[in-house]
């Protein structure tokens, strides 16, 4: 199978009075298909960065990105709603940019993201998960091929971060959409993904990467599991490398 | 929001009393002791509710020239500054270039300024009026909405960037809604400015407005129209940015409407 999008050799460095003060070196990433990557590392090792070169607001320094169709969703650690609109609305902003019409699928993902019967509240009335699953439908709703998802659920307490990782796990078997999910949890990375990647704190490289896809279905029974618990061990044995 | 009201109206209504008490003892005293009463100088609420009673006809004249061109000043100020806003934010550079030279130009007093506008415009020429208007609400407008474009959430300028959005469709979508509370908010300095700017403006040689009035009553010694031209403006003023609350709480309701689902 071909990669959606291939990272190769990329670099990336912010400055400070020419002095180097962060950012990525030597990445090599490839994203498949309907699967979900997750990179995890220490604050500040450049976790933000991949997802931000990969969607082009930056262009890296070195190496090369190649796409086989350039059509990413981005979804923000803060929801970062308009507080003008209404749930509605609020989904669909990138089909006004992109002046598409759909209202089926505005429709649809309103039902899959289980907000049918709020679409007209606005966003302060709604809680921070209601607002994440929002920010998720306005990612989604011109189908992406691939979806960035950076810690959006770090802002929220644990139930209703384990509630939201099972729905965007029902919601990619839905739609398929290959995700890249950054995160400094890793309960919440080995749950979610198919391959975990692990950066180190002060180079800015991915360090290792620990493939957690042993056949389930991604259910909550997965986390009392022995492969779940291995999982768990060799990226936290690989973080603390990244943190060494 | 009623019972506020009603307790801020009551509150006048005391002060007004008070005052209207106190005056009347100090100037039975004045006048005992053959003394100027204080009348002449400073009219009693009640004097001043006679002369609107028999001049109201002739101040509200007046106060409509002045509005009228208060109103076009607040139009043509808050519009361009509106417009330099939008043009901050596309252009950096001006920004950083003509910034600095708008809090110089603000700085000056306008009480100084006017008469270098009439200058140019021409004594007692609407366009003199407006100008002077629009430009003492200018500057505030045009900080409130620069700090608004400023403040825009950085992750949603970042979807409207993968979404390969336009500069122009990042602004009607993204910036300017964002920056209706701050519109609101700047106007509310910008109505009460507007309408000084057009008094100051017919001060300095109008033939009409209530600026004009405030001149004539002041060289007749007639502090009873004096007070009740202040008053009227003060008046209008207040009712204005009430029908502006008004307009915001009914055209806006994401800004009252909150925490229905926890």
């Amino acid at each position: 199978m071909k990669p959606l999008i291939t990272l190769k050799d990329v670099s990336f460095n912010y400055y400070e009075n020419k002095k180097v003060v962060g950012g990525v070196n030597d990445i090599n990433l490839d994203i498949y298909p309907s699967e979900i990557i997750s990179i995890i590392g220490p604050s500040g090792c450049g976790k933000t960065t991949i997802l931000k070169l990969i969607s082009s607001i930056i262009s890296p320094e070195k190496g090369e990105i190649t796409y086989q169709e350039k059509c990413v969703g981005l979804v923000p650690q803060e929801p970062s709603l308009l507080p003008s609109r209404n749930v509605r609305s609020n989904i669909e902003l990138p089909l006004e940019v992109k002046k598409i019409k759909n209202e089926e699928r505005v429709d649809e993902l309103i039902n899959i993201v289980g907000l049918k019967g709020f679409e007209k509240l606005y966003p302060s009335q709604l809680s921070g998960g209601m607002k994440q699953r929002v920010s998720i439908a306005r990612a989604l709703v011109y189908e992406p091929k691939v979806l960035l998802m950076d810690e959006p659920f770090s802002a929220l307490d644990e139930i209703i971060r384990e509630r939201l990782n099972l729905e965007l796990i029902n919601i990619h078997n839905k739609l398929k959409q290959a995700i890249v999910f950054v995160t400094h949890n890793i309960e919440e990375a080995v749950f979610i993904s198919n391959r975990v990647y692990v950066m180190s704190g002060f180079s800015g490289k991915i360090i290792g990467k620990v493939d957690v896809d042993f056949g389930r279905e991604k259910s909550i029974e997965d986390k009392f599991t022995q492969d779940f618990f291995s999982g768990m061990k060799n990226v936290r044995q690989l973080l603390k490398r990244g943190y060494a | 929001m009623l019972r506020n009201i009603f307790f801020s109206i009551l509150f006048i209504f005391l002060l007004l009393f008070s005052w209207q008490i106190l005056q009347s003892r100090i100037d039975k005293e004045r006048i005992t002791n053959n003394e100027t009463s204080l009348e002449a100088f400073i009219p009693t609420p009640l004097t001043i509710a006679k002369t609107f009673l028999s001049d109201g006809k002739n101040i509200l004249k007046e106060l409509s020239h002045t509005l009228k061109k208060a109103f076009l000043g607040l139009l043509l100020g808050v519009s361009a500054a509106i417009l330099m806003a939008s043009i901050f934010l596309f252009f950096p550079t001006i920004r950083n270039l003509t910034l600095p030279l708008a809090f110089g130009i603000n700085s000056f007093p306008i009480i100084g300024f006017a008469p270098a506008i009439v200058l140019i415009f021409g004594q007692g020429s609407l366009l003199s009026i407006i100008f002077i208007s629009a430009l003492i609400c200018y500057f505030p407008t045009l900080i409130s909405i620069d700090t608004a474009f400023k403040a825009t959430d950085k992750n949603i300028l970042e979807i409207m960037e993968v979404l390969g959005a336009s500069k122009l469709q990042t602004l009607r979508i993204i910036h300017i809604p964002l920056a209706i509370p701050y519109l609101f908010l700047s106007l509310k300095l910008a109505i009460p400015a507007s309408i000084i700017g057009a008094t100051i403006g017919e001060w300095l040689g109008a033939r009409e407005g209530i600026g004009q009035l405030i001149t004539i009553a002041l060289y007749r010694l007639n502090p009873g129209i004096l007070y009740s031209s202040l008053i009227s403006i003060a008046l209008s003023s207040t009712l204005i940015i009430a029908f502006l609350s008004l307009l915001e709480y009914f055209l806006f309701p994401w800004q009252r409407k909150r925490n229905i689902k926890k």
